[in-house]
C-alpha cells in the first residue's frame, strides 16, 4: 500500500516538475533555456547523496546486526544511487557542452562524481559476483562505508581545489543565491525526486525480500 | 542574448525518462517474474520437437 502510494505521489510529482522546469519556470538571463537542465541536474545529485548516505548507514548497521533487511535497504538504495548519479553525469555533460563548450572535462567535481558512480557500480558488482549472499552482503557493506568516503569529496571539491565547475547555489549553509521562481521550481523538483527515490527504494527492497524467500 | 539551446534541454530530460522508465520497468518485469512461482518452479512447457524429415 505504503508503495502504491509513494508511486503515485512520485509520478504526480515528477511529471509537475516537469512541467514546471520546462514551461513555467523562467528562462534564465545568462544561461538562456538551457540552465533547465539544472531543475534535473541539482536533484538528482541530491538524491545521489542521500542513497549513497543511507548506504552508508545501512552498512554500518548490518554489519553491526547482521539483519537482512537492513542489507536489503543497503542493496536498493545503491542501485537506485547509482541510477541518479549516471542520470547526474549525463544531464552534467549535456548541460556542459553548450555552456562550457564541452561535454567533459577532468576537473575535481566532475572526476570526483566518476569516481563515485565506478565505486557504487563495483559495490553491485560485488553483490552479483558473490554467490554466498552473507559473505556478499559483509563486502558490500565494507565497500558502501569505503565507497561514502567520496561523497564529501564530491560536495567540497569546488571548495578545495580550483575547478570549472561552479560552487553549490543551493547546497550550501546561508541563503539561496537565486531568484523566488527558480528557487521554488527546484524546490519543488527536490521534493519530488526524493520522493521517487523512496518509491524507487521500497519497492526494490520488497522485490528483493520476494526473490530471497523464493530462493530460500 | 544566449541561444535558447532546446534541444540540448530535451536531449537532458530524454535521457532522465529513459534511465528512470527503464528502471521503473525493470522493476515492474521482476515484480511479475516472482508473481508466477508455478512457472519458475516447472519452467514454461517446451514445445514438442518435430522430427526432421529426410
Amino acid at each position: 500500500m505504503l508503495t502504491v502510494v509513494l508511486g503515485w505521489l512520485a509520478a504526480a510529482g515528477v511529471i509537475a516538475g516537469g512541467v514546471l522546469a520546462l514551461l513555467v519556470a523562467p528562462r534564465e538571463l545568462t544561461q538562456g533555456n538551457v540552465q533547465r537542465i539544472m531543475y534535473l541536474h541539482v536533484p538528482s545529485v541530491w538524491v545521489a547523496y542521500l542513497a549513497f548516505a543511507v548506504v552508508f548507514v545501512a552498512s554500518i548497521g548490518y554489519l553491526w546486526k547482521r539483519t537482512a533487511a537492513i542489507d536489503r535497504v543497503a542493496h536498493s538504495s545503491a542501485e537506485v544511487g547509482v541510477i541518479f548519479t549516471g542520470i547526474t553525469i549525463a544531464t552534467g555533460a549535456i548541460w556542459g557542452k553548450p555552456t562550457w563548450g564541452t561535454w567533459w572535462t577532468w576537473d575535481a567535481r566532475l572526476t570526483s562524481v566518476a569516481i563515485l558512480f565506478v565505486m557504487y557500480v563495483g559495490y553491485l558488482l560485488v553483490r552479483a559476483m558473490i554467490d554466498d549472499p552473507e559473505r556478499g552482503a559483509r563486502y558490500a557493506a565494507v565497500l558502501g562505508i569505503v565507497a561514502a568516503l567520496d561523497i564529501p569529496l564530491v560536495h567540497f571539491s569546488v571548495y578545495w581545489w580550483r575547478t570549472l565547475h561552479q560552487p553549490p547555489s543551493i547546497m550550501k549553509p546561508g541563503p539561496a543565491t537565486m531568484p523566488g521562481a527558480i528557487l521554488w521550481t527546484l524546490l519543488f523538483n527536490f521534493v519530488a525526486f526524493t520522493i521517487l527515490y523512496l518509491y524507487f527504494v521500497t519497492k526494490r527492497a520488497r522485490l528483493l525480500r520476494a526473490q530471497q524467500e523464493a530462493t530460500a | 542574448m544566449t541561444a535558447d539551446h532546446w534541444g540540448f534541454v530535451l536531449a537532458a530530460y530524454g535521457v532522465a525518462v529513459v534511465a528512470l522508465g527503464g528502471y521503473w520497468r525493470r522493476l515492474v518485469h521482476l515484480e511479475r517474474t516472482l508473481k508466477a512461482p508455478a512457472l519458475r518452479a516447472t519452467g514454461s512447457p517446451r514445445p514438442a520437437r518435430r522430427p526432421v524429415s529426410s
